[in-house]
Parts: structure tokens; C-alpha cells; sequence
């Protein structure tokens, strides 16, 4: 099986602590209370000032830029963003590439659901998020494509290994 | 540390963030409230509720363990999970957790809320001690309900 990029777990282990992966999980969380919240004011809390988000409408720039992205999803059709399931690779010491599912619930008691991957940056002020790719599964246009059914998602593995490769080159200049 | 620090937004200045140790604890009362509702395993809310718990929920409000599990009792109680958490040390003893969770019904429909918790260290490990429920109403599209960051933060 083609793993590229992966370092052993005792390895990555040791490359950041366990208080930093809650903080990593609780800067997760806290994104999503700050979307539900629609709290543009404080998104330099979890996002770098300069954080790219690559989405299936393309790629945006900075706080602002997510601002627009949600806009543009119509993000007021879901009260709740939920963020779950975690996985957190540690890249470097102050680099880690996070792996999430996300749900979306809306106001006519549905959900959607996707991915989150996060890079993730150890700045002055803690972690934040530097990049985040948006992967949503089985929505109505990957559902469409497969005939309507169950829509598999290869995408959010290669959104992995590609965000930790990403990152590890960029670690490594 | 490599990265340049970037200016300072409210609220890091008063988040301070708990212990790693406690962080788990802590994730694990959580959860297990979930299971023990779910489970209507109301004798053993005590291992995750203080005896003296106050919970305030839209509909009303419930104090001590014997109110909780005669206000638990009259809902409908779906199994709920519990999402992003986000704790906050008071002190060495107290911790305020922010989570989320949600409900999937038996005809299938999701719905789902918040919960801001008071976390009290006590001899047999940490315990709620106050818990606020809000539900936005999906009838008036209502978020306004919602708690906030201020609540976190109070």
C-alpha cells in the first residue's frame, strides 16, 4: 500500500506533546463554535492571518477569504458545525497536519458531512490553523456523480498525505 | 518556536488552557454522561454529576441528583453526542468546558445544540457541577439561543 510521508507513531510522537494535541483538537473545536457563532471578529484565534482555504469552490485567502467561502456554501442553512474524529499528524515540532470529519446540520433537521484537513502552525500566541482543505462527502453533487447513491470519497486520503507532504517540504526548508 | 508571533485577538488572554491529564478526565466525564443518560443508568449519575449539580435547560431547571434524573426522566432522551469541546482552567479545581452535541431521532432527523459546563475537581475526580443546555428552535430558525463566546468566557 502506497503511505507516503508517514513517519512511525513513536517517532511522530515525540515531535509535539499531548498537551499540544488537545490544543490542536480544542483550536479545532473552537472554529467551529466561532463559525456558529458567525464570530468573523475573532477568527485570529484559530486561523493565521494569511491562512489559505481550498474548498470545491476554489481557493481563498485569509479571514476574510473564509468569510466569503461561507458565504458563498450559504452557510446560514446550518446552525451547527460539528468537528470530530481527529486524527493529528505531527509534521515538526511546530508543524501538524489535522484530519477531521465534519457535520453540518441544517435547519430542516438534516446533516451533510465532509472533511477538514487542517495544517496547523505553532505561532506566539498557540496553535493555529494555516491551511485548510474542504472535502464534502456524499453531498448532493458527489451523490449525483454517483448515480445517487453513496458517493466513496478517495479525495480526503490524498487531501491527507498531500497537506503532510506539503507541510514536511516546507518544514524541511 | 520558529513562527512569528501575529497580533493578539481576545479572548487568549483570559483562556487559560487545562492540563493534559485533566483534559482527558474531563472528556471522559463528558462522555460518560452521554452513556449514562442513554443508558437511563440514573444510579450512576453521581460518577459524573456533583451531588449538588444545578442544570438550566430552555424548559426549565433541575438542582441536586435527584432532580436531574426526574427532569432526565420526562424527556425523550435519543442517544446524544457529545463534539468540540473546549475547555477553560478557572482554577487549579474549576473548569469551564463548551461542547456541542447533537441527536439523531428514530425517523432520522438530526438536531442539535450546546452545553456549557462547570467542571469541580473533587475527591473521587471531576464532576459537573452546573450545566447549561440551549437548543436553537428549528421552527423560528432561531440561533439566537446559542451560547456564545462571552458565555466561554464569563
Amino acid at each position: 500500500m502506497d503511505t507516503p510521508a508517514q513517519p512511525s507513531e513513536a517517532a511522530a510522537a515525540e515531535k509535539i506533546t499531548a498537551q499540544d494535541r488537545i490544543e490542536i483538537t480544542e483550536i479545532l473545536s473552537f472554529s467551529s463554535h466561532l463559525l456558529d457563532n458567525r464570530q468573523w471578529d475573532m477568527f485570529g484565534e484559530v486561523f493565521v492571518p494569511e491562512v489559505e482555504l481550498v474548498t470545491q469552490l476554489g481557493e481563498f485567502t485569509g479571514p476574510a477569504g473564509v468569510r466569503a467561502y461561507l458565504e458563498r456554501i450559504d452557510l446560514s442553512r446550518y446552525p451547527a458545525t460539528h468537528t470530530l474524529n481527529t486524527i493529528v499528524e505531527a509534521v515538526d515540532a511546530d508543524t501538524a497536519v489535522a484530519w477531521s470529519r465534519m457535520l453540518l446540520l441544517s435547519w430542516d433537521r438534516r446533516a451533510v458531512g465532509g472533511d477538514f484537513v487542517d495544517t496547523f502552525r505553532r505561532t506566539g500566541h498557540g496553535w493555529r490553523i494555516a491551511r485548510r482543505a474542504v472535502a464534502p462527502r456524499n453531498d448532493r453533487a458527489s451523490a449525483e456523480l454517483a448515480e445517487g447513491g453513496f458517493a466513496p470519497d478517495p479525495y480526503a486520503y490524498a487531501l491527507f498525505d498531500d497537506a503532510v507532504l506539503a507541510a514536511t517540504e516546507q518544514a524541511r526548508r | 518556536m520558529s513562527a512569528v508571533p501575529e497580533a493578539a485577538a481576545a479572548p487568549s488572554p483570559r483562556w487559560e488552557r487545562v492540563p493534559v491529564a485533566d483534559a482527558l478526565e474531563i472528556g471522559t466525564v463528558l462522555a460518560r454522561c452521554a452513556r449514562l443518560v442513554d443508558a437511563r443508568a440514573w444510579d450512576e449519575l453521581g460518577r459524573v454529576f456533583a451531588e449538588d449539580a444545578v442544570l438550566a435547560a430552555p424548559d426549565g431547571t433541575a438542582a441536586g441528583l435527584a432532580g436531574i434524573v426526574e427532569r432526565a426522566r420526562a424527556d425523550t432522551l435519543e442517544p446524544h453526542h457529545v463534539t468540540d469541546t473546549v475547555l477553560r482552567r478557572l482554577d487549579g479545581d474549576r473548569v469551564r468546558a463548551w461542547s456541542k452535541w447533537f441527536l439523531v431521532r428514530g425517523d432520522g432527523a438530526v438536531l442539535g445544540g450546546e452545553q456549557l459546563d462547570l467542571l469541580v475537581r473533587t475527591p473521587d475526580g471531576w464532576r459537573i457541577a452546573e450545566r447549561r443546555i440551549a437548543r436553537p428552535d428549528p421552527e423560528r430558525r432561531d440561533a439566537g439561543a446559542a451560547l456564545g463566546v462571552a458565555d466561554f468566557l464569563a
